[in-house]
């Protein structure tokens, strides 16, 4: 798992802390959120057009030939200009978000990546499986990091957005607090 | 100049912990074959990013890289005791020198990023499976 942390100045942070659970969880999901879409157009931006015979390879059905292609993969070529435009378009359309919440601590965090989940109509592989297998490689291909790469470019900004966002949600937050009191 | 791969795969050798399991199995990515040929478990390296650290005055003369170590194995469990032997070396590591053929490389800090528990499946088309635990290494280095 490739993850960031991002520490806000003192002054927000104690101000988050003085507030509800509730309105902290709100105000740090609804920072979140432009920084996860900012995370997100960078995976997918990133995402290499990889040759046609790896292309081929993580399909995991045989060669360049043909002979052993399966009748889905020919829907597939059908769709796409070739194999390698294929694989890039999985791999892109796999990569999403999801928001999740812990009751307990009150932590909020949301996942970007490649989603195991995701098929295209005929292609044998998840588009989580296939990015896997491109970023990490294996014992006979070479690692094509693009999302650690694309993170390690976009980190930066995301916490600078999420750190901005604290802010501006907590002044907000504070203000209709103060609204709230007055009647 | 040094060549940072070659000084922390150097560095990671030095520990016989590390040599106990792989021997001296420990190459670039570009030479794995010959690693493999030597036997299992191996290990590879292979540089995920880096880039040259600059101040408002110009270069500060640091750089920082993100190495991908690759632990291959005949069984997860082996692949795995030497992913944790490798991160144990530069979990304990705090700063030192480490001079290759290529030159000298002064390594300033190094701390072990994404750990992978996660399996790779064993390859298919081979005679016996292969089974690759991965740790990330970022280290931040002058030569």
């Amino acid at each position: 798992m490739i993850s960031m942390k991002v520490h806000g100045t003192a002054e927000t942070k104690r101000a988050l802390e003085r507030m509800s659970v509730k309105i902290q969880k709100r105000v740090a999901m609804k920072a979140l959120r432009p920084a996860a879409t900012e995370v997100t157009k960078a995976f997918k931006k990133a995402t290499p057009q990889i040759d046609d015979a790896l292309a081929w390879e993580l399909t995991g059905v045989g060669g360049l030939d043909g002979d052993n292609m399966h009748a889905s993969l020919t829907q597939i070529l059908q769709k796409n200009k070739n194999m390698s435009r294929a694989m890039q378009r999985l791999i892109k359309m796999s990569i999403g978000r999801k928001a999740k919440g812990y009751r307990n601590t009150g932590t909020q965090m949301i996942a970007v990546g490649p989603r195991y989940d995701y098929r295209e109509p005929g292609m044998p592989l998840s588009g989580g499986y296939v990015a896997q297998l491109l970023e990490f490689g294996d014992d006979t291909r070479p690692a094509h990091p693009f999302l650690r790469r694309a993170l390690g470019g976009v980190a930066q900004k995301a916490a600078n957005t999420i750190s901005s966002k604290v802010s501006d949600l907590v002044r907000e937050e504070a203000r209709a607090a103060g609204r709230a009191s007055r009647g | 100049m040094g060549d940072v791969m070659a000084a922390i795969i150097a560095k990671t050798l030095e520990s016989s912990a590390v040599t106990d399991l792989i021997g001296s199995r420990m190459s670039p990515w570009a030479d794995h074959a010959s690693s493999e040929a030597a036997g299992l478990p191996y290990v590879t390296v292979q540089q995920v990013s880096g880039d040259d650290i600059d101040h408002l005055t110009g270069h500060s003369g640091i750089a920082d890289a993100v190495m991908q170590v690759n632990c291959v194995g005949a069984t997860y469990t082996s692949a795995q005791a030497v992913r944790n032997a490798i991160a144990a070396v530069w979990r304990a590591f705090v700063r030192g020198n480490v001079t290759t053929r290529a030159g000298t490389v002064a390594l300033h800090s190094a701390s072990v990023e994404g750990v992978s528990d996660a399996p790779r499946a064993p390859t298919t088309g081979r005679d016996a499976p292969r089974f690759v635990n991965i740790l990330d290494l970022r280290v931040y280095y002058s030569t």
